[in-house]
């Protein structure tokens, strides 16, 4: 089927580093995802490099657009981690614009969509749970802890609270990268089944291509849904990773 | 992706605080269009910190996210204690409350950041009264 909805987010293999004999048995590929992962990385640093790359005191459209982009994820992290959150600017500035403009690349036709698989998401989200947790023990030491403590809780209710707070945390990795993976297979695989659905109405004949101009201005309108969700959980995911820094910064709710 | 395109329209102009007559006046421009004043008010407008539609995004992984974890613990210490299933039926019931916790505290939150307009439509039976703003 030429059409495969599924078929547009299988890892190919580009080449292969070692395996017999070689780095201890073990093949390291570089597959097609680590290659748009790259590109993803490279066009966010050329955009940045070069956009500031003047810095004029008045900014020319690029430099206004990265200065847009600095101030926005600012915003961000001061409104929900507040001044101390901002330690943390760079990172979630990272994570952010990776989201991001890994997600506008895969509304490129041919491109490959990095976050359309949960493992990407999954690895995005361990890293920033992984920060919440080691920080928020190096910042308060076990009074971090006292996240899994609600305030004015009375005793004898806590062997019930704190494992529905813990199973409560714990779930935060796995809703932050489920959120960004399902977004972005689902959207993918409902635009691809729409704009398979041309092609196969209108191979009917006349009165096929007729039809076929319904599920075309289904795929119009879907592809600026798709850039609105791309954007969309870009910001969700960078907003809820500076939620989970306040926590790590002040544990008590 | 250069900045050649728009700097090279204006290359005479001068960059920065070193340039003579263009930005000289800059504090005397900024001191009169403060003056003319509708600047401060860019600032203090209340802005929604999610949309409706981010909003809608959170919530529903929230809560299934709850009890896939809760699951996964319980299915996991049945096998290695031997108790199955009792402890994935009772850890599948602490995901549920702790999704529907996560929803409710997330609700909370983003109920207190709303922001109620007095043109918002509150829905029926909804005295203007109540709605202080929280």
């Amino acid at each position: 089927m030429a059409n495969d909805p599924i078929k547009q987010f299988k890892i190919t293999d580009i080449f292969t580093i070692g395996g017999e004999g070689e780095t201890g048995g073990f093949e390291i590929a570089f597959t097609n995802s680590a290659l748009f992962m790259v590109l993803t990385v490279v066009a966010i640093s050329a955009f940045l490099i070069l956009s500031t790359r003047g810095r004029g005191l008045v900014p020319g459209r690029l430099q206004l657009l990265s200065e847009m982009m600095y101030e926005f994820v600012a915003n961000m992290v001061r409104s929900s981690a507040g001044t101390e959150g901002m330690k943390f600017f760079p990172f979630v500035f990272s994570l952010f614009m990776f989201v991001l403009v890994a997600n506008l690349f895969g509304m490129v036709p041919y491109f490959f969509t990095v976050t359309s698989h949960i493992i990407v998401t999954f690895a995005l989200a361990m890293l920033v749970i992984s920060v919440v947790i080691i920080y928020g023990f190096m910042r308060n030491g076990l009074g971090f802890l006292k996240l899994f403590v609600p305030a004015g809780v009375p005793g004898y209710v806590l062997p019930i609270v704190i494992p529905i707070e813990i199973v409560s945390f714990l779930s935060r990795p796995i809703s932050l990268s489920v959120r960004l993976f399902a977004n972005m297979l689902a959207g993918h695989i409902t635009l691809k089944v729409f704009a398979g659905f041309i092609v196969s109405l209108s191979s009917l004949g006349a009165v096929g291509v007729l039809g076929a101009t319904l599920p075309f201005a289904m795929t119009v309108a879907l592809t600026a849904l798709e850039f609105l969700v791309s954007a969309l959980q870009a910001y969700v995911f960078a907003v809820l990773t500076s939620m989970y820094l306040n926590d790590a910064i002040h544990p008590s709710h | 992706m250069s900045n050649s395109d728009e700097n090279g329209a204006k290359t005479d102009a001068p960059k920065g605080l070193v340039g003579g007559p263009p930005t000289g006046d800059l504090d005397a421009r900024i001191r009169a269009a403060r003056q003319r004043g509708g600047y401060g008010e860019y600032k203090t407008e209340p802005k929604e910190h999610l949309s409706g539609h981010a909003k809608a995004a959170r919530l529903g992984t929230e809560f299934i996210a709850a009890i896939i974890v809760g699951g996964f613990i319980g299915y996991f210490a049945d096998m290695g204690l031997g108790t199955s299933p009792w402890l994935l039926l009772v850890m599948v019931l602490v995901g549920f409350v702790a999704g529907v916790m996560n929803v409710v505290r997330s609700a909370a939150r983003m109920n207190a950041e709303a922001i109620i307009t007095p043109k918002m439509d509150l829905g029926p039976d909804t005295h203007r009264d109540d709605a202080d703003g929280k």
